[in-house]
């Protein structure tokens, strides 16, 4: 279990984290949700050992991150940050062969070659293997990034953690890509990772986690299956915005919709509408 | 297990996907310039050694006699005493330089970072242009390590504050910024050696124009000596760190979730290339755009992998170094042309010419 009990994080005079606790389990998605500053990215670096705590502790396997090496750290929990730009010209199988220097010496193995081209195809990038890296486009680059976290976690022995933990990975993603990665992600929770996903599209969250966790401001507001943690009530009070939860026929589980206090029209009336 | 069930089985995939395996060739490459090279830069000057004779000189030093092969005493002096150890130096400053702007360009993840466009070059220069100017000659009774050390030391320390400085300054913003502060840092050298060329008597004046300009010329065994500890302990450590320089590449918090000591590495980068780059300033002087161009030729043929691009500029900037001093020492024959003239002169049009391309590598969005 990858568990954060009472994480609190400050920068400078600015309480990001304020005695948050939670635990990404092997099997199951957690999904992190708030508005923005509501400290999800600052979590997620915690949780992935980036930014030094004030409070309370992050723990891998029981073992606090500080006593793990960073190799041993990097096979058992993969990162795929909000990306940043890579300036030289890698192709797409370049960078997912990356995920596995955690595993390789100085020689490449043709092994790694063999995951690292499936990591890419699992992720629907297998046609850009061989595309320059920064000529892609920015949904391209971020599946290209999750293949290179899915080949670094690929062959974890059977016992051993294994973690995945995403900043948005849907972020520039069409709308079929983002059910497909979300989709593969919980393939792979079910075969035994933990998965830690930042979202902003509630639903989404809603239809493929285990377990939502909402922040505001530092502080978790709600913990558990989307049904609880995401219920009208608490987006309210989370995101300061009314939400419907709406059924539709065909749908398993009710739609988040939210109700904005202003309307737009297109009529160039008055704008000011009623609240339903 | 998870991984093997998904598996392809193994098949030849196009050999472009790996940018790293056209390394071999060009390495090969490489190599047969320089075989063209050496015996030319050995042979070619004021005394003329033809590769046989210098086969036959190479053969008597090994104790044993080439039929027909003969040579004159005076062709093995030159040889021994000015060719080849310019030779060496050549290839060492050559490689040191190639590998060190590989080195930069993947420690401040952008491929127009040089040595001698943040700082580190003007900044060894001016801890030269410190000792030659200000500092008195030691006692004649000193010991000779000191007299030869001192000026590679400086030079040291000299690149390392120019280099931390702007490193400092530069490495987590934009190309601007970086380039920027390495103008600053460069100006700021510069201003001051100019300074100390104010203050310095004709001989001391000479030795700081030979700095700023770049020569070979003065290439003994002594010097070599003194240079070439800095020099091959970058060229030999360098490429170790490939690897984690590949992982540097997708930025520091993801080399960090990697498993690379990020902070370890950008240390012995910048360690490295401040001990290669003031050795060979010591040396040489200011030699440019040799850490620019020639990492950039080797990823245009190999792509980026550090694995084929630290060795490959190590041996194209051998070679190129080698010509350069060749084509410097005749093309104005009997005076030389200093290297760093010869280096800029080639250098910057491929520079002026390789800013707007490497600003359309940058993707698209959406």
């Amino acid at each position: 279990m990858l568990a954060a009990h009472e994480l609190t994080v400050r920068a400078g005079q600015a309480t990001l984290l304020s005695a948050v606790s939670i635990a990404v389990v092997p099997g199951q998605v957690l999904a992190v949700v708030g508005p923005n500053g509501a400290g999800k990215s600052t979590l997620l670096r915690a949780l992935a050992g980036d930014v030094a705590t004030a409070g309370g502790d992050v723990r891998l396997a029981g073992r606090p991150l500080g006593r793990w090496r960073p190799v041993e750290l990097a096979r058992a929990r993969a990162v795929v940050l909000q990306h940043a730009g890579l300036d030289f010209d890698f192709t797409a199988l370049d960078v997912a062969l990356l995920g596995r220097a955690p595993h390789s010496g100085v020689l490449r193995h043709t092994r790694d070659i063999a995951i690292a081209a499936a990591a890419l195809a699992a992720c629907g990038a297998a046609h850009l293997r061989g595309r320059a890296y920064p000529t892609l486009s920015g949904g391209e680059r971020q599946r290209v990034q999750l293949a290179r976290a899915l080949a670094q976690i690929w062959d974890v022995r059977p016992d051993a953690p294994r973690y995945l933990l995403l900043d948005e990975p849907t972020a520039a993603l069409d709308l079929a890509h983002q059910h497909h990665v979300l989709q593969k992600l919980l393939e792979w929770a079910q075969r035994g990772t933990g998965v830690l996903v930042v979202l902003h599209d509630l639903n989404l969250a809603a239809a493929y986690a285990d377990r939502v966790l909402v922040l505001r401001a530092g502080r978790s507001v709600a913990c558990g299956p989307p049904a609880e943690a995401l219920t009208a009530a608490v987006v309210e009070v989370a995101f300061d915005i009314r939400v419907a939860l709406v059924d539709a026929p065909g749908l398993s589980r009710a739609l988040i919709v939210p109700q904005p206090a202003v309307r737009p029209t297109r009529h160039g009336a008055s704008s000011e509408a009623h609240r339903r | 297990m998870i991984g093997t069930r998904a598996l392809p089985r193994h098949r030849k995939r196009r050999r472009s996907e790996l940018s790293s395996v056209r390394g071999a060739p060009l390495l090969a490459g490489i190599g047969c310039l320089l075989a063209l090279l050496v015996p030319a830069a050995l042979g070619i000057g004021a005394v003329a050694i033809a590769p046989s004779e210098v086969l036959a000189i190479a053969a008597s030093h090994l104790g044993f006699e080439l039929n027909g092969l003969a040579f004159a005493p005076r062709q093995e002096a030159v040889l021994l005493a000015i060719r080849v150890p310019r030779v060496l130096l050549a290839l060492l400053v050559g490689g040191t330089l190639g590998a060190s702007g590989a080195a930069v360009q993947a420690l401040f993840r952008n491929p127009l970072a040089d040595p001698a466009l943040i700082g580190t070059a003007s900044g060894a220069a001016l801890a030269a242009a410190l000792v030659i100017v200000l500092v008195p000659p030691p006692p004649v009774d000193a010991p000779q390590w000191l007299r030869l050390a001192a000026l590679p030391l400086a030079a040291f320390v000299g690149s390392s504050l120019a280099t931390a400085t702007v490193y400092r300054l530069g490495s987590r913003a934009a190309t601007a910024t970086l380039l920027l502060a390495g103008i600053a840092v460069n100006a700021l050298a510069g201003a001051a050696t100019g300074l100390l060329s104010f203050l310095a008597n004709d001989a001391q004046l000479r030795s700081l124009v030979f700095w700023s300009l770049g020569s070979l010329g003065g290439a003994t065994w002594q010097g070599l000596g003194a240079a070439a500890p800095g020099l091959l302990a970058t060229l030999v450590a360098l490429p170790f760190l490939a690897s984690p320089l590949n992982a540097l590449l997708l930025g520091e918090a993801e080399a960090r979730h990697l498993g690379v000591d990020v902070e370890r590495l950008k240390r012995r980068v910048v360690l490295l290339s401040a001990l290669g780059v003031g050795a060979a300033v010591s040396i040489g002087g200011v030699i440019g755009f040799v850490g620019l161009v020639v990492p950039h030729l080797i990823r245009l043929a190999v792509g980026p992998d550090h694995r084929i691009v630290i060795p490959g500029s190590i041996a194209l900037g051998a070679a190129l170094l080698l010509g350069a001093d060749l084509l410097a020492r005749t093309v104005v024959a009997p005076a030389e042309l200093p290297i760093g003239i010869v280096t800029a002169l080639a250098g910057a049009p491929f520079f002026l010419w390789l800013l707007p391309r490497s600003g359309s590598t940058r993707g698209a969005v959406g």
